[in-house]
């Protein structure tokens, strides 16, 4: 369907209002029943400070599906794992 | 050298980071440099002790990819059964009247009653936004919906009328 044809079935002629619409409506569809998936993959490094188990989330993630870390010993397959639940007794590490 | 992934490392999530830990057992014979023997089963949590490269993946849901220039709910070749082809698709960046959702044909639906809700709530109708965004969550279900096939059997009561 065309943005035209919505334009034509809401009875409207304003094109940049009904995008914007548009945007807002896959915002709500991506973060309740998201319908496309994308995929971003980084290193895992060896830790070396405070900060180095930390990683970037992509900017544009509306809703996270699924976190996988690469098992090299299994035929390079990456496997999902789990959130930790509540929190860790260190909230901040200054000194690893 | 990485194995057990999915048993062995947990992710937590703030803000705009993602933590990630490998959980090290740790049993009951093994002493610390201090002497200090732990109760079986202590799992304890680490930083990653080992380079993975591409070792992290995640998977997630965005908004790119919404307006694209050929119309992705019909095929490009339909000659016969086993031979079709899907459109070739290229996202648009400057969306203009011409361009295509991205979206199956319910969900292009839903769209529609998403921008009447809208509008209806610029114009200050309240009642017939609510009228057209539950129109629009119910076609986002059964858009959802009509990917899953699913069959229920109940057993029969021993009291059910026969």
């Amino acid at each position: 369907m065309t943005v035209l044809e919505i334009m034509e079935r809401v009875g409207t002629t304003d094109t940049e209002l009904v995008i914007a619409y548009l945007k807002d409506a896959y915002t709500v569809v991506q973060s309740n029943a998201p319908k496309t998936h994308r995929v971003k993959k980084q290193d895992i490094t060896k830790a070396t400070s405070g900060t180095s188990n930390q990683y970037n989330i992509p900017a544009d993630m509306v809703n996270l599906v699924s976190v996988s870390v690469l098992d090299t010993e299994d035929d390079d397959k990456y496997k999902g794992i789990s959130r930790l639940a509540g929190n860790l007794i260190v909230s901040e590490d200054t000194s690893p | 050298m990485s194995s057990q992934t999915n048993t062995q490392y947990i992710y937590q999530i703030k803000n705009n980071k993602l933590f990630l830990w490998k959980i090290r057992s740790i049993g009951d014979s093994v002493p610390t440099t201090s002497g200090e023997i732990t109760s079986s089963g202590t799992n304890r949590v680490i930083y990653p002790p080992e380079d993975i490269t591409n070792g992290l993946r995640i998977e997630y849901a965005s908004l790119d990819s919404l307006f694209v220039d050929n119309d992705p709910n019909s095929l490009s070749s339909d000659s016969s059964e086993t031979s079709w082809g899907n459109p070739t698709l290229t996202e648009e960046s400057t969306p203009s009247e011409t361009s295509h959702l991205n979206l199956s044909r319910t969900l292009s639906l839903a769209m529609v009653d998403y921008v009447k809700a809208m509008m209806s709530d610029q114009s200050g109708d309240l009642e017939r936004r609510e009228i057209y965004m539950r129109d629009f969550y119910k076609k986002v279900g059964d858009d959802k919906s009509n990917t899953y096939r699913v069959s229920l059997s109940f057993p029969a009561s021993p009291y059910a009328v026969r």
